[in-house]
């Protein structure tokens, strides 16, 4: 049986073997913790971490690779977003989609059903069974095909895991070039459940053959709102 | 310049002609080559082995009978990276000050044969004629240790009358690994078929390389299987002219 | 504390291993495809980064800082999990791991789990502690998958399935997939149809099961965070659908911050698939209300870990992120496979750190299944000097074995001391010279030897060329006798 105190004594002899290991006393010192810091901050990051590709550029990059991991992107003016999005759902057929709570009115579109997933939420069955989910993103980045969908702003994250096709919404503004910038973005929600998607599910793990959806939403549309 | 040459052991006893090679190259370039004869072994095969205390007075050995040489070349380039790579390391392990002093003051005034030619004494072209069919292998030290980069490949085309042919997959271990190809022969072999399906497919007549420990392995293959195709180390090469070529 | 891990201790040493895969031309024929596959996309997708040495750099320097500040970060992360609603179990070895893992699905009552692919699962054997417990662990990991279905063992820890073709996993598919319920009725070979199986044969357990078990590739101390990068979906279905989630994650795991990740988010996909990222990574911390899991528990691996990090040269080893790249790059994993390396870390990181973590009296044979080419090192994103480690490790046996009488007195021992001995005086080298020239006589035909008793595991298979009548230093004291206008070399 595992008890607290048995929990207590493993952790105490791991700790006790790493500070051995490493020759110091305990954490907690003023001049470990000082140690600890200025170590921390010597640490060299010379790898590019601030964008300088221009949006047009930056646009056409997140596109290809987009399009490199067989995800299909469109730009559309921001005012056309609601429309631009029923067109593709009705070349898709798909006529009932799940959105987050949040997801802004501006951007409903018409001719297809919409299910906010409430407090009370979707079922797994439900979710199952609709056409799709349709969310907005919080950042997206060039460089990598990435987009970032966090709990509580993009909807929890069964709703982006279960259906089978999504349709995910980016505004140009929330494009940036590398990661490093993304993370800053999300500096804020760090510590909400993150998703980054970077194209939709696959596997090579049949004779290194490219399989497009295993589990997950196996087909993803872009739509970049410019 | 005065150098001082550094043979290694393996190529002292079995392979002599490349020592010899070395010499007529850059005397040929008018240089004077010193051989200090109580030279012995860089303990790499110790060291590499495991046997690291062995390996020890070996170095000592090395920096004693080298410190006060103005350049010290090798042609081999396992060599020259255990001196570059190991020695400074273990010297500090042996614990002596005054060893890790000279060590450190030694290692800079060690290099390759090639990486000699080219980088201290800036020569691509030795004057050399040549007129075979080649293929490069790039030995393990000398690409991923001593980063030798495209420097043999220079010296290569410089040289008269030479057909090079480019050896697919070349960046492949030929399995010698030193006592590897004893401990893990079978692992080994597999390694050597692949190098030598490669070797024979440039249809090249010599297989050149800075190292005789990989020449010595591709060798002990090409000619198990009566291929017909033969290994040359680039000193060999290099030292061939048009008047007296060099086989 | 009694280290264990997956089977190691029993398993057949390299070089007796090692000839068996190296036969099996299905193994060599899949192995090759799949390496060089990923190498390539590997050195492009790596070609495109003008910044990946400065990665490196960063990298391997934040890793060695964690290492130096391990019980720093390992209390901030639990801190920070516990205030997220998570909790935190300290596993000093594979048998605490089990037995924690075990009681917590106990205690939920589920006799099911369903997984994510984890190194650390394998390590310490979770799957046979489950099931002799009665409780079912189903791998939802494509290539997991089909090794269970299987029985067989993986050989790669980024693509373990890779020895396995296509017709292979077909059968494996129709002998143990209810593939009519499923509503399949013909199951073709094509690898869409096989992933399409696979899809359904899982999704009912994804809406269905209760608990989930995974590792991680990350655990952020910043903010008590774990990460999982994964390509399929299964990873987000076993964090996010069950009730509860356990994540058995190895205490190196840890990095400082949530910013951090732009390093490792940087080269993690490009080095084990080249891809600039996978598909899915998931970034949860402890449990929120509106989503995933109500009940979240971390189990913290020790399990050997810090007799690696007792060894300041061995340490590095730790800094691996598992990306597989090592083995891709190696040419001895290359025409071996996992298999022979008979530990659940095959391949280059595995020649270091089983090792380290077993301790020497297994997994010896291992430092020396290499010809210390350095194509590793080249190809590892964390820089870890593997064959500087393997060298390190070389000597740790080699001086074990000195200290006892059969050992000092092995043929290769004796060997060594005495090439030593002749290379500490000129006058025993010329003599060994002699001798050896001598000694070679009744061996050389035509200028080869091509067979010596003593010498048989190269003679075997490749010729020896003859010792030269002349040494260089003997041409070289003739040269200078002559006076060198006379020599001509």
């Amino acid at each position: 049986m595992i008890s607290d105190a048995r929990n207590q004594a493993s952790k105490q002899a791991i700790m006790g073997r790493i500070r051995a290991a490493n020759g110091d006393a305990a954490t907690g010192t003023a001049e470990r913790e000082a140690q600890r810091a200025g170590e921390l901050a010597q640490i060299p990051r010379l790898f590019r971490r601030d964008g300088k590709l221009p949006m047009p550029e930056r646009m056409t990059l997140f596109q290809a690779i987009l399009k490199h991991y067989g995800a299909t992107s469109y730009v559309v003016h921001a005012a056309d977003v609601a429309n631009a999005v029923a067109r593709i759902l009705q070349e898709r057929q798909k006529r009932r989609m799940v959105i987050p709570p949040e997801f802004p009115q501006a951007w409903v579109p018409q001719g297809v059903e919409v299910v906010r997933d409430t407090e009370a939420g979707l079922s797994n069955d439900e979710l199952d069974k609709i056409d799709g989910v349709l969310s907005g993103c919080t950042v997206a980045i060039a460089s990598t095909g990435s987009i970032v969908l966090a709990s509580g702003r993009d909807g929890r994250r069964a709703i982006s895991l279960v259906p089978d096709y999504q349709l995910c919404i980016v505004k140009q503004e929330q494009l940036v070039e590398f990661m490093a910038e993304a993370l800053a973005e999300l500096k804020e929600l760090k510590s909400m459940p993150l998703t980054f998607f970077s194209g939709p599910s696959a596997t090579v793990d049949i004779e290194m053959t490219r399989v497009q959806g295993v589990h997950g939403p196996r087909t993803l549309d872009v739509v970049i709102a410019s | 310049m005065l150098v001082s040459l550094f043979i290694g052991c393996y190529n002292d006893l079995m392979f002599p002609r490349t020592g010899q090679a070395v010499v007529r190259v850059l005397e040929r370039l008018g240089h004077t080559v010193e051989f200090r004869s109580a030279q012995t072994c860089c303990g790499q095969m110790h060291y590499n082995t495991g046997y690291t205390r062995e390996a020890q007075p070996l170095l000592q050995r090395f920096v004693e009978v080298f410190r006060d040489a103005e350049a010290v070349f090798a042609p081999s380039s396992s060599c020259v990276a255990m001196v570059r790579d190991h020695y400074p390391k273990l010297a500090r392990e042996m614990g002596e000050a005054k060893l890790v002093a000279e060590v450190d003051a030694l290692v800079p005034r060690v290099f390759e044969f090639t990486e000699f030619l080219a980088r201290k004494l800036g020569v691509e072209d030795v004057g050399a004629h040549y007129p075979h069919v080649v293929t490069y292998h790039p030995a393990c030290h000398s690409l991923r240790g001593l980063q030798l980069g495209d420097i043999p490949y220079r010296l290569l085309n410089k040289v008269q009358s030479i057909r090079l042919v480019d050896l697919p997959e070349r960046e492949e271990c030929c399995g010698f690994g030193g006592t590897f190809s004893i401990k893990n022969s079978d692992t080994s072999n597999a390694m050597l078929a692949d190098k030598v399906r490669t070797i024979l497919d440039t249809r090249a007549e010599v297989c050149v390389a800075t190292d005789n420990s990989c020449l010595m392995h591709i060798f002990g293959a090409l000619h198990r299987e009566r291929t017909g195709v033969r290994t040359a180390h680039i000193a060999e090469v290099l030292a061939s002219t048009e008047k007296e070529p060099f086989e | 504390m009694s280290v264990r891990v997956g089977q190691a201790s029993e398993a057949r040493s390299f070089q007796e291993a090692a000839p068996d895969s190296l036969e099996n031309s299905q193994l060599r024929h899949n192995i090759r495809h799949a390496t060089h596959v990923i190498r390539d996309k590997r050195g492009k997708i790596v070609g495109e980064m003008p910044d990946w040495q400065q990665l490196r750099d960063a990298g391997s320097a934040i890793k060695a800082h964690v290492m130096r500040n391990l019980d720093f970060y390992l209390e901030q992360f639990e801190a920070n999990v516990t205030k997220a609603g998570g909790h935190v179990h300290w596993a000093a070895d594979a048998d605490e791991a089990r037995t924690i893992i075990r009681e917590l699905i106990e205690q939920h009552g589920s006799k099911e789990v369903i997984k994510v692919k984890t190194m650390t699962s394998e390590e310490i054997e979770l799957n046979p502690e489950l099931m002799a417990h009665g409780i079912a662990p189903y791998e939802t990991d494509l290539a997991e998958l089909i090794i269970q279905l299987g029985e067989g063992q993986s050989s790669h820890f980024v693509v373990p399935a890779l020895h396995i073709n296509h017709l292979q996993i077909q059968k494996i598919f129709k002998d143990k997939m209810p593939l009519q319920e499923m509503g399949i009725s013909e199951l073709g070979e094509k690898p869409p149809e096989l992933a399409e199986a696979a899809r359904r044969y899982l999704r009912e357990k994804f809406l269905r099961v209760k608990v989930g078990v995974s590792g991680a590739n990350f655990a952020i101390a910043e903010t008590g965070s774990l990460v999982i990068v994964e390509s399929e979906g299964n990873g987000r279905m076993c964090l996010t659908l069950p009730e509860v989630l356990i994540s058995v994650v190895g205490i190196e795991k840890v990095v400082p911050a949530f910013q951090d990740l732009e390093v490792f988010f940087s080269m993690l996909a490009r080095s084990a698939t080249g891809e600039r990222m996978s598909p899915y990574t998931s970034v949860w911390t402890g449990v929120n209300a509106k989503d995933g899991p109500k009940e979240f528990h971390v189990v913290l691996l020790d399990n050997g870990r810090t007799r690696v990090l007792e060894d300041d040269e061995g340490r590095q080893a730790l800094h691996c992120i598992r990306c597989a790249a090592c083995l891709n790059a190696c040419p001895v994993y290359g025409r071996t496979g996992g298999h022979a390396y008979g530990a659940v870390y095959a391949g280059p990181i595995g020649a270091i750190l089983m090792p380290q973590l077993q301790g020497m009296e297994h997994s010896q044979s291992l430092p020396y299944a290499s010809s210390l080419c350095g194509a590793c090192y080249d190809a590892c994103p964390m820089q870890i000097n593997i064959p500087e480690v393997l060298i390190h490790l070389r000597s740790q046996i080699v001086q074990e074995k000195q200290s006892h009488i059969g050992g000092k007195l092995s043929g290769e021992n004796l060997a060594m001391q005495t090439m030593r001995k002749v290379f500490q005086s000129e006058t025993m080298l010329r003599i060994a010279h002699k001798l050896a020239r001598i000694g070679q006589g009744p061996f050389v035909d035509r200028n080869v030897i091509p067979h010596v008793p003593g010498m048989k595991a190269w003679t075997q298979t490749r010729d020896l060329r003859a010792i030269p009548r002349q040494s260089f230093r003997d041409w070289w004291k003739e040269r200078e006798k002559a006076g060198k206008s006379g020599g001509r070399p």
